[in-house]
Protein backbone atom coordinates (compact mmCIF):
# COMPACT_ATOMS: atom_id res chain seq x y z
CA UNK A 1 0.00 0.00 0.00
CA UNK A 2 1.51 3.30 -1.07
CA UNK A 3 0.66 6.72 0.18
CA UNK A 4 1.78 10.22 -0.56
CA UNK A 5 2.73 11.73 2.80
CA UNK A 6 1.63 12.28 6.38
CA UNK A 7 0.44 15.80 5.70
CA UNK A 8 -2.41 18.06 6.77
CA UNK A 9 -4.75 16.53 4.20
CA UNK A 10 -3.99 13.06 5.53
CA UNK A 11 -4.69 14.09 9.13
CA UNK A 12 -7.91 15.85 8.09
CA UNK A 13 -9.10 12.75 6.26
CA UNK A 14 -8.16 10.54 9.22
CA UNK A 15 -10.08 12.69 11.66
CA UNK A 16 -13.09 12.99 9.41
CA UNK A 17 -13.52 9.24 9.44
CA UNK A 18 -12.34 8.47 5.93
CA UNK A 19 -12.21 4.67 5.89
CA UNK A 20 -9.35 4.31 3.44
CA UNK A 21 -7.19 6.69 5.47
CA UNK A 22 -8.10 5.00 8.75
CA UNK A 23 -7.28 1.62 7.28
CA UNK A 24 -3.97 2.88 5.97
CA UNK A 25 -3.13 4.47 9.34
CA UNK A 26 -3.78 1.22 11.17
CA UNK A 27 -1.99 -1.03 8.69
CA UNK A 28 1.02 1.29 8.42
CA UNK A 29 1.63 1.73 12.14
CA UNK A 30 0.41 -1.66 13.30
CA UNK A 31 3.46 -3.48 12.00
CA UNK A 32 5.86 -0.89 13.38
CA UNK A 33 4.22 -1.05 16.80
CA UNK A 34 4.30 -4.84 16.77
CA UNK A 35 7.96 -4.94 15.76
CA UNK A 36 8.76 -2.42 18.48
CA UNK A 37 6.95 -4.46 21.13
CA UNK A 38 8.13 -7.84 19.89
CA UNK A 39 11.73 -6.64 20.13
CA UNK A 40 11.10 -6.33 23.88
CA UNK A 41 10.01 -9.93 24.56
CA UNK A 42 6.38 -8.97 24.92
CA UNK A 43 3.97 -11.81 24.10
CA UNK A 44 1.41 -11.52 21.33
CA UNK A 45 -1.70 -11.09 23.45
CA UNK A 46 -0.14 -8.20 25.35
CA UNK A 47 1.09 -6.72 22.08
CA UNK A 48 -2.50 -6.58 20.81
CA UNK A 49 -3.67 -4.83 23.97
CA UNK A 50 -0.89 -2.25 23.84
CA UNK A 51 -1.40 -1.73 20.12
CA UNK A 52 -5.14 -1.12 20.49
CA UNK A 53 -4.64 1.30 23.36
CA UNK A 54 -1.99 3.15 21.35
CA UNK A 55 -4.32 3.58 18.39
CA UNK A 56 -7.21 4.73 20.58
CA UNK A 57 -5.11 7.38 22.27
CA UNK A 58 -3.36 8.42 19.06
CA UNK A 59 -6.62 9.03 17.19
CA UNK A 60 -8.11 10.88 20.15
CA UNK A 61 -5.08 13.12 20.48
CA UNK A 62 -4.47 13.72 16.77
CA UNK A 63 -8.07 14.70 16.16
CA UNK A 64 -8.26 17.07 19.12
CA UNK A 65 -8.17 20.53 17.62
CA UNK A 66 -4.73 22.06 17.62
CA UNK A 67 -3.09 19.01 19.17
CA UNK A 68 -0.92 18.13 16.17
CA UNK A 69 0.70 21.28 14.89
CA UNK A 70 2.87 19.54 12.32
CA UNK A 71 1.22 16.71 10.43
CA UNK A 72 4.56 15.23 9.45
CA UNK A 73 5.18 14.54 13.17
CA UNK A 74 2.30 12.04 13.18
CA UNK A 75 4.66 9.06 13.20
CA UNK A 76 6.74 10.43 16.06
CA UNK A 77 3.53 11.08 18.02
CA UNK A 78 2.34 7.50 17.57
CA UNK A 79 5.74 6.23 18.77
CA UNK A 80 5.63 8.52 21.78
CA UNK A 81 2.13 7.37 22.73
CA UNK A 82 3.22 3.75 22.35
CA UNK A 83 6.11 4.44 24.73
CA UNK A 84 3.70 5.80 27.34
CA UNK A 85 1.34 2.85 27.01
CA UNK A 86 4.28 0.47 27.25
CA UNK A 87 5.55 2.15 30.44
CA UNK A 88 2.10 1.82 31.97
CA UNK A 89 2.04 -1.82 30.93
CA UNK A 90 5.33 -2.46 32.73
CA UNK A 91 4.13 -0.69 35.89
CA UNK A 92 0.85 -2.59 35.86
CA UNK A 93 2.72 -5.88 35.82
CA UNK A 94 5.14 -4.83 38.49
CA UNK A 95 8.08 -4.94 36.12
CA UNK A 96 11.10 -2.87 37.07
CA UNK A 97 12.52 -2.43 33.57
CA UNK A 98 12.58 0.96 32.04
CA UNK A 99 11.77 1.21 28.36
CA UNK A 100 15.40 1.66 27.50
CA UNK A 101 16.73 -1.22 29.56
CA UNK A 102 14.97 -4.05 27.81
CA UNK A 103 17.22 -6.34 25.85
CA UNK A 104 16.38 -6.71 22.16
CA UNK A 105 15.58 -9.85 20.17
CA UNK A 106 16.10 -10.92 16.58
CA UNK A 107 12.93 -10.00 14.69
CA UNK A 108 12.39 -13.20 12.75
CA UNK A 109 9.19 -14.58 14.21
CA UNK A 110 5.75 -13.68 13.00
CA UNK A 111 2.45 -14.06 14.82
CA UNK A 112 0.82 -17.09 13.24
CA UNK A 113 -1.27 -15.94 10.33
CA UNK A 114 -0.07 -12.36 10.41
CA UNK A 115 2.08 -12.60 7.28
CA UNK A 116 0.19 -15.39 5.50
CA UNK A 117 -0.96 -13.07 2.74
CA UNK A 118 2.67 -12.23 2.00
CA UNK A 119 4.12 -15.76 2.25
CA UNK A 120 3.17 -16.71 -1.27
CA UNK A 121 4.85 -19.50 -3.19
CA UNK A 122 6.55 -16.87 -5.33
CA UNK A 123 8.04 -15.13 -2.31
CA UNK A 124 9.27 -18.40 -0.86
CA UNK A 125 10.83 -19.37 -4.19
CA UNK A 126 12.48 -15.99 -4.35
CA UNK A 127 14.04 -16.41 -0.91
CA UNK A 128 15.03 -19.99 -1.72
CA UNK A 129 16.92 -18.70 -4.79
CA UNK A 130 18.67 -16.09 -2.69
CA UNK A 131 19.67 -18.72 -0.13
CA UNK A 132 20.91 -21.04 -2.89
CA UNK A 133 23.14 -18.28 -4.26
CA UNK A 134 24.80 -17.76 -0.89
CA UNK A 135 27.96 -19.55 0.11
CA UNK A 136 27.64 -22.41 2.60
CA UNK A 137 29.21 -20.25 5.24
CA UNK A 138 26.74 -17.39 4.74
CA UNK A 139 23.82 -19.79 4.70
CA UNK A 140 25.05 -21.25 7.99
CA UNK A 141 25.35 -17.78 9.44
CA UNK A 142 21.78 -16.88 8.48
CA UNK A 143 20.60 -20.20 9.88
CA UNK A 144 22.43 -19.55 13.13
CA UNK A 145 20.86 -16.11 13.40
CA UNK A 146 17.27 -16.68 12.29
CA UNK A 147 16.64 -20.37 12.81
CA UNK A 148 18.78 -21.37 15.76
CA UNK A 149 18.71 -17.89 17.32
CA UNK A 150 22.25 -18.28 18.62
CA UNK A 151 24.14 -15.59 20.44
CA UNK A 152 25.72 -13.26 17.90
CA UNK A 153 29.12 -13.22 19.60
CA UNK A 154 29.13 -17.01 19.58
CA UNK A 155 28.27 -17.03 15.87
CA UNK A 156 31.09 -14.58 15.16
CA UNK A 157 33.60 -16.61 17.15
CA UNK A 158 32.58 -19.87 15.52
CA UNK A 159 32.43 -18.54 11.96
CA UNK A 160 35.45 -16.24 12.46
CA UNK A 161 33.64 -13.12 11.38
CA UNK A 162 32.86 -9.87 13.17
CA UNK A 163 29.53 -8.21 13.95
CA UNK A 164 29.84 -5.88 10.98
CA UNK A 165 30.02 -8.94 8.70
CA UNK A 166 26.64 -10.12 9.97
CA UNK A 167 25.08 -6.72 9.24
CA UNK A 168 26.63 -6.50 5.77
CA UNK A 169 25.46 -10.04 4.97
CA UNK A 170 21.92 -9.21 6.04
CA UNK A 171 22.02 -5.87 4.24
CA UNK A 172 23.06 -7.45 0.93
CA UNK A 173 20.60 -10.32 1.19
CA UNK A 174 17.79 -7.92 2.08
CA UNK A 175 18.72 -5.63 -0.79
CA UNK A 176 18.60 -8.54 -3.25
CA UNK A 177 15.29 -9.64 -1.77
CA UNK A 178 13.78 -6.15 -2.08
CA UNK A 179 14.89 -5.80 -5.71
CA UNK A 180 13.41 -9.16 -6.68
CA UNK A 181 10.31 -8.73 -4.52
CA UNK A 182 9.54 -5.29 -5.98
CA UNK A 183 9.92 -6.72 -9.49
CA UNK A 184 7.56 -9.53 -8.51
CA UNK A 185 5.02 -7.06 -7.09
CA UNK A 186 5.13 -4.82 -10.14
CA UNK A 187 4.32 -7.83 -12.28
CA UNK A 188 1.15 -8.47 -10.26
CA UNK A 189 -2.24 -6.72 -10.83
CA UNK A 190 -2.34 -3.18 -9.40
CA UNK A 191 -3.46 -2.90 -5.78
CA UNK A 192 -5.58 -0.24 -4.15
CA UNK A 193 -3.63 2.98 -3.69
CA UNK A 194 -4.37 5.74 -1.28
CA UNK A 195 -3.75 9.11 -2.90
CA UNK A 196 -5.04 12.60 -2.37
CA UNK A 197 -7.48 12.15 -5.23
CA UNK A 198 -9.11 9.04 -3.82
CA UNK A 199 -9.94 10.42 -0.40
CA UNK A 200 -13.49 11.41 0.36
CA UNK A 201 -16.21 11.11 2.92
CA UNK A 202 -17.56 7.63 3.34
CA UNK B 1 18.74 10.47 14.21
CA UNK B 2 18.63 11.58 10.58
CA UNK B 3 18.04 9.15 7.75
CA UNK B 4 21.69 9.40 6.67
CA UNK B 5 22.75 8.35 10.17
CA UNK B 6 20.42 5.35 10.03
CA UNK B 7 21.88 4.28 6.69
CA UNK B 8 25.48 4.80 7.76
CA UNK B 9 25.00 2.92 11.04
CA UNK B 10 23.01 0.13 9.31
CA UNK B 11 20.38 0.77 11.94
CA UNK B 12 17.70 -1.31 10.19
CA UNK B 13 20.02 -4.33 10.12
CA UNK B 14 21.00 -3.78 13.74
CA UNK B 15 17.33 -3.60 14.71
CA UNK B 16 16.50 -6.78 12.82
CA UNK B 17 19.43 -8.55 14.47
CA UNK B 18 18.38 -7.42 17.93
CA UNK B 19 21.59 -5.47 18.36
CA UNK B 20 19.98 -2.17 19.28
CA UNK B 21 18.92 -1.65 22.85
CA UNK B 22 18.60 1.17 25.32
CA UNK B 23 18.95 4.73 24.12
CA UNK B 24 20.17 3.64 20.65
CA UNK B 25 17.01 1.64 20.09
CA UNK B 26 14.79 4.48 21.29
CA UNK B 27 16.65 6.89 19.05
CA UNK B 28 16.15 4.64 16.04
CA UNK B 29 12.48 4.02 16.81
CA UNK B 30 11.86 7.77 17.04
CA UNK B 31 13.27 8.01 13.54
CA UNK B 32 11.64 4.81 12.25
CA UNK B 33 8.10 5.93 12.95
CA UNK B 34 8.74 9.16 11.04
CA UNK B 35 10.76 7.80 8.10
CA UNK B 36 8.93 5.87 5.40
CA UNK B 37 12.21 4.79 3.78
CA UNK B 38 13.45 3.07 6.93
CA UNK B 39 10.06 1.64 7.80
CA UNK B 40 9.70 0.14 4.30
CA UNK B 41 13.21 -1.29 4.61
CA UNK B 42 12.44 -2.77 8.01
CA UNK B 43 9.22 -4.36 6.79
CA UNK B 44 11.06 -5.93 3.86
CA UNK B 45 13.85 -7.11 6.12
CA UNK B 46 11.44 -8.67 8.56
CA UNK B 47 9.52 -10.45 5.80
CA UNK B 48 12.82 -11.74 4.46
CA UNK B 49 13.86 -12.97 7.92
CA UNK B 50 10.54 -14.74 8.47
CA UNK B 51 10.67 -16.49 5.10
CA UNK B 52 14.34 -17.43 5.58
CA UNK B 53 13.46 -19.02 8.90
CA UNK B 54 10.58 -20.88 7.27
CA UNK B 55 12.72 -22.11 4.37
CA UNK B 56 15.62 -23.20 6.58
CA UNK B 57 13.21 -25.02 8.89
CA UNK B 58 11.80 -26.95 5.95
CA UNK B 59 15.26 -27.69 4.58
CA UNK B 60 16.31 -29.05 7.95
CA UNK B 61 13.19 -31.20 8.18
CA UNK B 62 13.99 -32.74 4.77
CA UNK B 63 17.62 -33.35 5.71
CA UNK B 64 16.69 -35.14 8.91
CA UNK B 65 14.97 -38.01 7.08
CA UNK B 66 16.54 -41.28 8.30
CA UNK B 67 19.15 -42.88 6.05
CA UNK B 68 17.99 -45.89 4.01
CA UNK B 69 18.08 -49.22 5.80
CA UNK B 70 21.03 -51.50 5.07
CA UNK B 71 20.26 -53.81 2.21
CA UNK B 72 20.23 -57.59 2.66
CA UNK B 73 23.26 -58.19 0.44
CA UNK B 74 25.53 -56.16 2.73
CA UNK B 75 24.84 -58.50 5.66
CA UNK B 76 26.50 -61.37 3.74
CA UNK B 77 29.81 -59.52 3.85
CA UNK B 78 29.91 -59.80 7.62
CA UNK B 79 30.21 -63.60 7.63
CA UNK B 80 33.57 -64.74 9.19
CA UNK B 81 34.69 -66.57 6.06
CA UNK B 82 34.68 -63.33 4.22
CA UNK B 83 35.37 -61.00 7.11
CA UNK B 84 38.81 -62.27 8.24
CA UNK B 85 40.53 -62.08 4.85
CA UNK B 86 38.88 -58.71 4.34
CA UNK B 87 40.24 -57.42 7.59
CA UNK B 88 43.75 -58.68 6.78
CA UNK B 89 43.68 -56.98 3.43
CA UNK B 90 42.46 -53.82 5.09
CA UNK B 91 45.33 -53.95 7.55
CA UNK B 92 47.90 -54.26 4.76
CA UNK B 93 46.26 -51.38 3.00
CA UNK B 94 46.36 -49.30 6.16
CA UNK B 95 50.08 -49.93 6.65
CA UNK B 96 50.79 -48.98 3.06
CA UNK B 97 48.79 -45.82 3.35
CA UNK B 98 50.34 -44.76 6.65
CA UNK B 99 53.96 -45.11 5.60
CA UNK B 100 53.83 -44.46 1.89
CA UNK B 101 50.66 -43.06 0.44
CA UNK B 102 49.73 -40.55 3.09
CA UNK B 103 53.05 -38.72 3.19
CA UNK B 104 52.88 -38.42 -0.58
CA UNK B 105 49.30 -37.26 -0.32
CA UNK B 106 50.22 -34.63 2.20
CA UNK B 107 52.81 -33.28 -0.13
CA UNK B 108 50.24 -33.12 -2.92
CA UNK B 109 47.84 -31.27 -0.67
CA UNK B 110 50.56 -28.83 0.18
CA UNK B 111 51.02 -28.03 -3.44
CA UNK B 112 47.28 -27.31 -3.60
CA UNK B 113 46.53 -29.65 -6.44
CA UNK B 114 43.75 -31.43 -4.56
CA UNK B 115 40.75 -30.12 -2.65
CA UNK B 116 41.35 -29.67 1.06
CA UNK B 117 39.73 -28.13 4.09
CA UNK B 118 41.22 -24.71 4.74
CA UNK B 119 40.88 -22.19 7.54
CA UNK B 120 38.64 -19.33 6.49
CA UNK B 121 38.78 -15.83 7.90
CA UNK B 122 36.21 -13.22 6.91
CA UNK B 123 36.41 -9.46 7.18
CA UNK B 124 33.50 -7.06 6.75
CA UNK B 125 33.63 -3.66 5.12
CA UNK B 126 32.87 -1.92 8.39
CA UNK B 127 36.24 -2.68 9.93
CA UNK B 128 38.15 0.04 8.12
CA UNK B 129 41.08 0.12 10.44
CA UNK B 130 40.77 -3.11 12.46
CA UNK B 131 41.41 -3.23 16.17
CA UNK B 132 44.83 -4.85 16.69
CA UNK B 133 43.85 -5.89 20.18
CA UNK B 134 41.07 -8.04 18.83
CA UNK B 135 42.86 -10.07 16.11
CA UNK B 136 41.35 -13.16 14.62
CA UNK B 137 43.72 -16.11 14.45
CA UNK B 138 44.34 -18.43 11.52
CA UNK B 139 46.25 -21.68 12.01
CA UNK B 140 47.64 -23.54 9.02
CA UNK B 141 50.11 -26.40 8.44
CA UNK B 142 53.49 -25.45 6.91
CA UNK B 143 52.53 -26.35 3.34
CA UNK B 144 48.87 -25.55 3.70
CA UNK B 145 46.83 -22.56 2.73
CA UNK B 146 44.06 -20.45 4.19
CA UNK B 147 41.21 -18.38 2.86
CA UNK B 148 40.59 -14.70 3.41
CA UNK B 149 37.10 -13.41 2.61
CA UNK B 150 36.41 -9.71 2.52
CA UNK B 151 33.59 -7.36 1.60
CA UNK B 152 35.01 -4.33 -0.17
CA UNK B 153 32.78 -1.22 0.05
CA UNK B 154 32.45 -0.08 -3.55
CA UNK B 155 32.84 3.66 -4.15
CA UNK B 156 31.75 5.31 -7.43
CA UNK B 157 35.02 7.30 -7.64
CA UNK B 158 37.17 4.17 -7.83
CA UNK B 159 37.72 2.52 -11.20
CA UNK B 160 39.75 -0.30 -9.71
CA UNK B 161 40.76 -1.92 -6.43
CA UNK B 162 43.88 -3.61 -5.13
CA UNK B 163 44.23 -6.24 -2.40
CA UNK B 164 47.70 -6.72 -0.90
CA UNK B 165 49.04 -9.08 1.72
CA UNK B 166 51.63 -7.55 4.04
CA UNK B 167 53.86 -9.98 5.94
CA UNK B 168 54.81 -9.27 9.57
CA UNK B 169 57.96 -7.55 8.27
CA UNK B 170 55.78 -5.06 6.38
CA UNK B 171 56.82 -6.39 2.99
CA UNK B 172 54.13 -6.81 0.35
CA UNK B 173 54.22 -10.53 -0.40
CA UNK B 174 51.25 -10.60 -2.74
CA UNK B 175 48.84 -8.24 -4.46
CA UNK B 176 45.93 -8.60 -6.87
CA UNK B 177 43.75 -6.19 -8.87
CA UNK B 178 39.94 -6.17 -8.92
CA UNK B 179 37.37 -4.42 -11.06
CA UNK B 180 34.31 -2.58 -9.65
CA UNK B 181 32.13 -5.44 -10.90
CA UNK B 182 34.15 -7.98 -8.94
CA UNK B 183 33.79 -6.17 -5.60
CA UNK B 184 30.00 -6.25 -5.75
CA UNK B 185 30.24 -9.66 -4.07
CA UNK B 186 32.52 -10.81 -1.25
CA UNK B 187 36.08 -11.52 -2.40
CA UNK B 188 37.75 -14.80 -1.44
CA UNK B 189 41.55 -15.06 -1.53
CA UNK B 190 43.36 -18.35 -1.11
CA UNK B 191 46.76 -17.72 0.46
CA UNK B 192 49.49 -20.41 0.47
CA UNK B 193 51.21 -20.25 3.86
CA UNK B 194 54.58 -20.53 2.11
CA UNK B 195 54.50 -16.94 0.81
CA UNK B 196 54.44 -15.34 4.26
CA UNK B 197 55.45 -15.97 7.87
CA UNK B 198 53.75 -16.45 11.23
CA UNK B 199 52.76 -13.30 13.07
CA UNK B 200 50.56 -10.30 12.40
CA UNK B 201 49.82 -10.15 8.69
CA UNK B 202 47.67 -7.48 7.10
CA UNK B 203 45.21 -7.63 4.22
CA UNK B 204 45.30 -4.14 2.73
CA UNK B 205 42.49 -2.88 0.50
CA UNK B 206 43.10 0.14 -1.73
CA UNK B 207 41.11 1.96 -4.37
CA UNK B 208 42.29 3.75 -7.48
CA UNK B 209 40.34 6.47 -9.27
CA UNK B 210 42.31 6.19 -12.54
CA UNK B 211 44.92 3.75 -13.96
CA UNK B 212 47.91 5.99 -13.20
CA UNK B 213 46.49 7.73 -10.14
CA UNK B 214 47.86 7.03 -6.66
CA UNK B 215 45.97 4.45 -4.62
CA UNK B 216 43.84 5.35 -1.62
CA UNK B 217 43.70 3.08 1.39
CA UNK B 218 40.16 1.85 2.02
CA UNK B 219 40.65 -0.73 4.74
CA UNK B 220 43.34 -2.61 6.56
CA UNK B 221 42.54 -5.99 8.14
CA UNK B 222 45.22 -7.37 10.46
CA UNK B 223 45.08 -11.00 11.50
CA UNK B 224 47.29 -13.34 13.45
CA UNK B 225 48.75 -16.16 11.34
CA UNK B 226 50.19 -19.22 13.04
CA UNK B 227 52.02 -21.62 10.74
CA UNK B 228 52.42 -24.84 12.66
CA UNK B 229 56.02 -25.47 13.59
CA UNK B 230 57.22 -22.06 12.36
CA UNK B 231 58.52 -19.37 14.72
CA UNK B 232 56.62 -16.11 15.00
CA UNK B 233 58.63 -13.15 13.69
Amino acid sequence: MKFVAFDAAYVTALCSGDQATEQHFQVYFSELIRLKLRSRFINWSEIEDIEQETFLRALKLVCREGALRQAERLGALVNSICNHVLSEHYRARGREEELEEEKAVVLADARPGALDHLLTAETKNLVRDILDDLSDRNRKILSAIFLEDLDKDAICAQMKVDRAYLRVLLHRAKRTFRQKYDRQLSAEPARTELTHGSRGRS
Amino acid sequence: MEHEDAVREMAVEQYLLGELSGADRSRFEDHLFACTLCSDDLRAGRLFAVVVKDELTQARAVASIAPPRRRAWSAALLRPALLVPSLAASLLLLIGQTFVAIPRLQHRLASAETPAFVEDLAFASGTARGDVADLHRVITPPHGSFLLSVDIPAKPRFTGYRCSLLAPSGAVVWHGELSPAQVRDPIHIRIPASITTSGTNILLIEGQSAPEAPVTEIARHPFDLAIEGAPIR
